[in-house]
């Protein structure tokens, strides 16, 4: 195994050193970034002693690499699935250092491939200080991970959970990074209540930065006449408060109750693709009037972005069952700067909901299922103004099998019976939509 | 344990998708053996007695704090039936649910495991010379400078 470590070490070395030819400074820097992480990642896997992370005195580092693959009958979701496609992995390294008996400093490195989405760029998934002044109250400073549910703060991390898809109806992949992690500030707490339980609360309030090559981009301008160039949040906040029941023990298991609250501003700016076209009542009839010719910049403004959830999470002994409720509405005002006309506004309200349950038959084998439901108009879950009407839904029927071979490497197959076409993109799938379809998910991680 | 997956594709059809899983599994899968645990602590400790549930919040995290101010360091056992049978009483986890719960925090920069040590000894040489040490024993320790801590019913 050391030898292993030893040639991986080597052949780190030598391709540095072939990047030295490489002209251009900037890919150069994310060329060696990614080979730097992943060579980081696989020596400390390579080298038994660290399987358990690497400690030395009061610094920590874990890390963890996914590849997973994916398969779909019908349509194209997250990836080319139709064809098959292993442009689905994460890898992340993280530091943790105990400054003193309050504070603590860590960040992970972070990259990850799904379809076009990542491209393997390594990123700050977080990095935060946190100083403990009570149990009740700690601070955290930097930038944190968005609390959001049961799952949303380690949704990149495969190895923490049963399932490999999360219930789109709460997780959606589209809007994963527009609450992913924030640059800003938090607080947290335990607050006892006796015999009552405990509540323990997370509360984060900052800015959320998203690159053009976002998932949210493509869902945003998806079959509509403009393409976004910029897009960015300064306004995010963000908590969540689980109460701990006093259902709580060997006996009855343990009941806990949550809510989420998200409230975003979300900025984008865009320039139309074609003429903005409006009929317009005349003494000759309706006659077509372009508002804007195409290039014209436009304004997007989603004031606010507005998630609201409700989670149950009950444990007993191997069993664990869950279920999540998550209300979104955005206002969205279009307008187009500098010309003095009223914005267009609108607003979308969307709801989804999942039950899901998982049973550890021992330390190696666990099988989980979720059924989970999204309707992007909760207003018109029929689907009466959308064509085809399965536009207006995505439900979705889950198994999964999940092996731990050891405490460091877990293998995971998952299907998915899919109803529904929302969250699909039209620019994925130029050929049209199924209703019904097939997904099929194999993934491996390995963590120390 | 047997696990027959079959999945039928056909090309240009409806995918169709059987799982057939077929469990024996449950003859593997064996529960912690139950022993009389001692919760101990170092003399520093003001605390004489907490309650299961703030046993629970202290190896899970959530409480780092006596209740004079002092920080709590924990400390487990690395030994299977000791570690979890104490888990399974006082944490209400099964190994592998408290393994997974501090993978969560580790891995979202939230929280710091528990030291394990390889044997009672070790336990209590670290809990004897850390202040504001807690850990579990199997058996009473004889002669030792620790402090036995009161479980409240």
């Amino acid at each position: 195994m050391h030898l292993l470590g030893i040639l991986f070490f080597v052949s780190c070395v030598s391709r540095c050193a072939l990047f030295q030819k490489v002209k251009s400074q900037i890919l150069k820097d994310i060329f060696m970034m990614r080979s730097f992480l992943g060579y980081a990642i696989v020596l400390f896997l390579v080298f038994p002693g660290f399987a358990n992370g690497y400690m030395m005195d009061d610094l920590m580092i874990h890390g963890f690499i996914s590849q997973g693959y994916m398969k779909s009958d019908d349509n194209n979701f997250l990836a080319q699935t139709e064809d098959g496609s292993f442009q689905f992995n994460e890898m992340g390294i993280n530091f943790t250092s105990v400054i003193s008996t309050n504070l603590h400093l860590g960040m992970q490195f972070f990259a990850r491939d799904q379809g076009k989405y990542g491209n393997d760029e390594v990123r700050i998934d977080w990095a935060f200080g946190d100083y403990h002044f009570k149990d009740f109250l700690g601070i955290r400073v930097g930038k944190i991970k968005v609390p959001m549910g049961l799952y949303n703060e380690y949704r990149d991390m495969d190895m923490l959970r049963t399932s490999i898809l999360l219930p789109q109806s709460c997780y959606p992949e589209p809007f994963r990074d527009t609450s992913l992690a924030v640059k800003g500030a938090g607080v947290y707490g335990l607050v006892p209540l006796g015999k009552a339980g405990s509540i323990q609360y997370q509360a984060v309030h900052g800015a959320i930065h998203m690159d053009l090559d976002s998932p949210i981009i493509d869902f945003n301008q998806d079959a509509r006449p403009y393409s976004i160039t910029d897009i960015d949040t300064d306004d995010v906040l963000a908590g969540t408060v689980f109460w701990s029941t006093p259902i709580h023990g060997d006996r009855y298991g343990s009941l806990r109750i949550g809510g989420t609250y998200y409230e975003s501003k979300l900025s984008t700016t865009a320039s139309l693709t074609e003429d903005w076209i409006m009929m317009v009542e005349t003494p000759f009839g309706l006659q077509p009037v372009t508002l804007a010719p195409g290039g014209t910049p436009l304004l997007l403004e989603n004031d606010p972005t507005l998630f609201i959830g409700g989670s149950v999470e009950y444990v007993r002994g191997r069993l664990t069952i869950a279920a999540e409720y998550l209300s979104q509405r955005i206002d969205i005002s279009m307008s187009i700067p500098g010309t003095g006309m009223p914005p267009a506004e609108f607003d979308i309200e969307a709801e989804g909901y999942y039950a899901s349950a998982s049973y550890r038959f021992c330390d190696w084998f666990e099988l989980g299922t979720y059924y989970s439901e999204f309707y992007p108009d909760k207003d018109d879950k029929d689907g009466d103004k959308m064509e085809p009407d399965y536009l207006a839904w995505l439900k979705d029927f889950s198994l999964t099998t999940r092996f731990d071979i050891n405490p460091f490497w877990t293998i995971k197959l998952e299907g998915h019976l899919m109803d529904g076409a929302a969250y699909l993109l039209a620019s994925d799938n130029p050929e049209g939509f199924e209703e019904e379809w097939f997904l099929f998910i194999a993934k491996t991680t390995f963590s120390f | 344990m047997f696990i027959i997956l079959v999945i039928d594709y056909q090309m240009g059809a409806k995918m169709r998708f059987y799982v057939i899983v077929l469990f024996s599994t449950f003859f593997f899968c064996s529960a912690a053996a139950s022993a009389e645990l001692f919760i101990v602590s170092n003399e520093s400790v003001s605390t004489d007695a907490l309650s299961r549930m703030e046993v629970e919040h202290i190896f899970l995290g959530k409480k780092r704090k006596w209740d004079d101010g002092n920080p709590i360091v924990c400390g487990m056992l690395e030994a299977h039936d000791v570690k979890d049978s104490f888990l399974q009483e006082y944490v209400k986890k099964s190994g592998s649910q408290f393994a997974m719960y501090w993978k969560k925090m580790m891995f979202t920069g939230k929280g710091i495991p528990p030291k394990s040590f390889g044997s009672e000894e070790d336990l209590i040489r670290f809990v004897e010379t850390t202040n504001g040490a807690i850990g579990y024993l199997s058996k009473m320790p004889e002669q030792k400078k620790l402090k036995i801590i009161k479980i409240l019913r």
